[in-house]
């Protein structure tokens, strides 16, 4: 007993070529007038839109479609150029911007390096409260001979023969 | 890398030709089109392609895949990837048009025959078909056409469409039989 549901299936291989009818199929088929009728609108669909189809040309329609894709390999090559040119004008533009401020602030760039190599932690120093520090300060403040300058003999106090043995050793 | 001209002679597979594209050999590409050219064109003229863009579309649908090569691993057949791109295209163009309808059918349309009757049956069953299938829904009539007209697999017409195979082979169904109620 053949189904019209399997029948219906069965109708696409056969109208393709891939299958063909069974003794039992082909009795069905000349007996339903339902499986008749999809039978006729299968063939109907095979052939649907075959004139239309047939106005397109083979050679015609392969030549411009690769004309078009040529044409947008090319723009993409342009493109892509374009974009390298672009960069590689940016790239010129900082290297001269860069050059030129070099140029016009050697000083500058030259005092952060230094002032850079100069910075060095104190050790010592970090564990000080702000008054041992301020004390610490005022203690390099003064002149290392100012505290010894009172004590020291002026030149005025001196004798001839002192004052000449002074002279003479400054002079070598 | 590209296919030597004697196995292209030698009815190459399609993966073949798609091979010798991409390593430059265009007619790797003129072969695809011709090979496939007609069924891309009945599909999308059935389908409800307006007859005066018929053209462009099947130009269109062969760079979108041309252009996109890379990403066929060969996993579905060239042709239902091609079915694929066109189905897409198509939902493009009808959500362009918002939902205007659809084919009109030209004197040039109808089969040519050397049977007068026989081209007249023809012609009116191409026209009742016509008209039927305008009437489905764009899912049921993709999958009735992909089956019946271009006699695909619920399996490729799932991978075409983007469905399950079962739900396709329900879609067909359906499709039969409102078609039959209009055609038959």
């Amino acid at each position: 007993m053949i189904d019209c549901r399997s029948m219906t299936d069965r109708m696409v291989p056969v109208a393709h070529g891939r299958a063909a009818w069974t003794g039992e199929e082909a009795a069905h088929l000349a007996s339903c007038p339902d499986c008749a009728a999809g039978w006729r609108l299968v063939a109907a669909a095979r052939q649907h839109g075959d004139s239309a189809a047939r106005r397109l040309e083979a050679a015609r329609v392969s030549r411009e479609v690769l004309a078009r894709l040529d044409l947008e390999r090319g723009r993409r090559r342009w493109r892509r150029m374009g974009l390298i040119g672009s960069l590689a004008a940016a790239a010129l533009v900082a290297l001269v911007v860069w050059t030129d401020r070099n140029r016009s602030h050697p000083v500058q760039g030259g005092g952060a390096v230094t002032a850079q190599l100069f910075q060095f932690p104190l050790a010592e120093l970090e564990s000080l409260d702000a008054g041992e520090l301020s004390t610490v300060l005022e203690g390099l403040e003064a002149p290392l001979g100012a505290e010894a300058t009172p004590e020291a003999p002026g030149l005025g106090d001196l004798q001839d023969t002192e004052l000449e043995r002074v002279l003479r050793s400054l002079e070598g | 890398m590209s296919v030597p001209a004697a196995r292209l002679s030698s009815a190459p597979t399609d993966a073949d030709l798609v091979r010798a594209y991409r390593g430059g050999d265009e007619r790797g590409a003129t072969e695809l089109v011709s090979r496939h050219l007609a069924a891309v064109g009945r599909f999308l003229n059935s389908a409800g392609a307006d007859a005066a863009e018929l053209d462009d579309l099947v130009q269109e649908t062969f760079i979108r895949a041309f252009r996109a090569l890379d990403g066929w691993r060969g996993e579905a057949a060239f042709r239902t990837w091609l079915m694929t791109i066109a189905s897409n295209l198509l939902k493009d163009q009808f959500r362009r048009w918002h939902g205007r309808s659809f084919v009109s059918l030209e004197e040039g349309d109808l089969a040519a025959q050397d049977d007068p009757a026989a081209t007249l049956d023809a012609a009116e069953a191409e026209r009742k078909l016509t008209k039927g299938l305008a009437t489905l829904p764009r899912l049921q009539r993709e999958v009735f056409l992909l089956r019946a007209q271009q006699g695909m697999e619920y399996e490729e017409i799932a991978q075409a469409l983007g469905t399950t195979p079962g739900a396709a082979r329900v879609h067909y169904h359906n499709a039969v039989k409102r078609l039959k109620e209009l055609v038959a």
